[in-house]
């Protein structure tokens, strides 16, 4: 190896830890979710009590349990941002091997694709998908999953080219392997490290984003918690109790963190 | 002589890549223009519900506005306007689309050019202090402190560091302050709060860019020559640094755009992302189609600017082009 890259093994961020802290929250999370799924939400009193025995953060502008609602609304916004963060990967993933493999006017066109769409904002981009579907839950998956798309697309035809010249590809092309069997043999294990880590990263995005849009108005039936919506609503009584649009936004963003701390551990892992 | 070379080069590769551009964005406004039209929101359907018109009000704007016509007809007729400069009007307030745009970026334009010095500045201080964060990892110094503080305002949605910025802000509007200072802070508190995220990920990108360039034999060749490592050694990293981070400012420079949408809501300003925002969730095609349109304009002129920086900046990205 060449200087500079033994230089570069010095970078603190391999020596880094498991990262716990990161894991626990994540975990906490989840399962405080699934927890609160099970109960039922407990009876609206009247509007923003302090804590007390019966509700134990005090209630919403609306009299609901707010700590019932952070706990339900964190394990909700974190599925969404995990449905966009998913159909970004797929979409993305077959769009960006497509291009990255095949070559010639198909990977001109795909790429062309690729640049239209990158040239907007995803966030905008999913604004408009979002005002073709028309507000919902569902909708503002989709519509991040489909504007965060082309970031993947790009990425995975990068490494698509990048290991469609490796000479064990070529080995296996000789032997008389199919595209699809050096995709699924011999690419994805290649880069399902590296996808899992950009994936990390690009989950936080989309939990920024979903809670964007929500707060926007884009999101579903109010009476669901999700953290997005419930920032607007606390934004709303932020002079009587600011703890709670503090609580809301606070916890989104640790959890952007844990997530994307996550990847970056891993991230580093596989390159080594 | 290399200078020369380039001079002749560089003109012809970026008009090249002027019209490739050029036809990028007639990909984005053309994909809106069917996207929107083929989607569930029907702004005439907006328009009843809002109260704003009755049942055959709204049909009878339908044919005058030709939304009941084929959809190739109403693209010929929408491009043959864009091309002779005319954006449409807006199917709510009748407004010209192209007078709507100009006035709200009357708003938009100082917020989000301040946002980006502010970003460009916090993100390169904070940025070339986190990357003398400890090798080993350990510890509390202040280039971790300065590191987390990135990770985690990267990671804070806007509309929170709005509020809290507003809330942190309360003594100072109840304060008696002359006019001028008051107009002021309208200013600069919503460009404080996009500051603080845009900035956090130049800054992170900054992190990685100066801490992989210590990695570089250049940087090994400068200390073999006695360069301490101090200020003077981290202001020669940051310019070998800046191509990344050129890259990434330019990029969000044309992302202010998104994050005006949130700022302006939380500040109750007038401005272009809450048009766009009010425009897509009523189904205001024309306004929809043309700040999209200048959303990807605006990202490919960043893009280049921060390109053509770059080669400035640094000699290897010349050489490499």
């Amino acid at each position: 190896m060449s200087a500079s890259r033994k230089w570069t093994a010095a970078n603190p961020a391999v020596r880094d830890p498991r990262p716990w802290a990161a894991f626990a929250w994540i975990a906490l999370l989840l399962g405080g979710g699934l927890l609160v799924g099970l109960i039922p939400a407990p009876a609206a009193g009247s509007p923003l009590q302090p804590p007390s025995g019966v509700h134990w953060l005090g209630t919403d502008m609306l009299g609901r349990d707010f700590g019932w609602r952070m706990i339900a609304g964190g394990a909700r916004t974190f599925l969404a941002a995990f449905g966009a963060a998913a159909i970004s990967i797929l979409l993305g993933g077959l769009w960006g091997i497509a291009a990255g493999f095949a070559g010639g006017w198909a990977d001109r066109i795909l790429s062309r694709l690729m640049d239209a769409a990158l040239a907007v904002p995803a966030l905008i981009l999913g604004l408009v998908i979002l005002s073709a579907l028309g507000p919902g839950e569902a909708a503002v998956i989709l519509a991040l999953g489909l504007g965060g798309a082309a970031t993947f697309a790009r990425l995975l035809r990068a490494e698509a080219r990048q290991i469609r010249s490796r000479e064990y590809l070529l080995a296996a092309r000789t032997l008389g392997a199919g595209k699809i069997r050096l995709v699924v043999r011999h690419l994805l294990p290649n880069i399902s490290g590296s996808l899992a880590a950009y994936g990390a990263l690009h989950f936080g995005w989309a939990m920024v984003n979903v809670a964007s849009l929500t707060f926007l108005g884009f999101g579903g039936a109010p009476s669901v918690p999700e953290w997005g919506r419930m920032l607007a609503e606390a934004r709303l009584v932020f002079g009587q109790a600011p703890g709670q649009a503090l609580a809301a936004g606070g916890a989104l963003a640790l959890t952007v963190v844990a997530v994307q701390r996550t990847g970056e551990w891993w991230l580093e892992k596989n390159r080594r | 002589m290399p200078d020369k070379k380039v001079g002749t080069i560089i003109p012809m590769r970026y008009i090249r890549r002027i019209l490739e551009n050029l036809i990028v964005v007639w990909a984005v406004a053309t994909l809106a223009f069917f996207a929107l039209r083929l989607g569930r929101v029907d702004p005439l359907a907006s328009l009843t519900a809002e109260g704003l018109a009755t049942q055959e009000q709204a049909a009878e704007m339908r044919r005058a506005l030709g939304l009941d016509r084929p959809l190739l007809d109403q693209y010929a007729q929408y491009f043959s306007g864009v091309l002779r400069g005319d954006l449409g009007r807006s199917i709510f307030s009748g407004q010209d689309v192209a007078g709507m745009i100009a006035s709200a970026a009357a708003y938009t334009v100082p917020l989000a050019v301040l946002a980006w010095i502010l970003s460009v500045a916090f993100g390169l201080a904070i940025g070339a202090v986190a990357s003398r964060r400890d090798r080993r990892g350990s510890g509390m110094g202040i280039g971790r402190i300065a590191s987390a503080a990135l990770a985690v305002g990267a990671a804070t949605p806007v509309a929170w560091s709005g509020l809290i910025l507003l809330w942190a802000a309360v003594p100072l509007f109840t304060a008696p302050l002359p006019d001028p200072l008051r107009g002021g802070l309208r200013l600069l508190l919503p460009a404080l709060a996009l500051a603080w995220t845009v900035g956090s990920s130049i800054g992170r990108a900054a992190e990685t860019s100066i801490r992989e360039s210590r990695g570089e034999l250049f940087h090994l060749a400068m200390r073999a020559h006695g360069f301490p490592r101090g200020v003077q050694a981290d202001w020669r990293m940051l310019r070998a640094a800046m191509a990344p981070v050129l890259a990434l400012a330019g990029m969000e420079a044309a992302f202010l755009l998104g994050g005006t949408m949130i700022t302006e809501v939380v500040f109750a300003r007038p401005g272009l992302g809450r048009m766009l925002v009010d425009a897509a969730l009523r189904g205001d095609y024309p306004v929809v189609q043309a700040l999209l349109a200048l959303a990807a304009l605006g990202y490919i002129l960043f893009g280049m600017i921060a390109d053509v920086s770059a080669a400035m900046l640094d000699p290897r990205v010349r050489e490499a082009s």
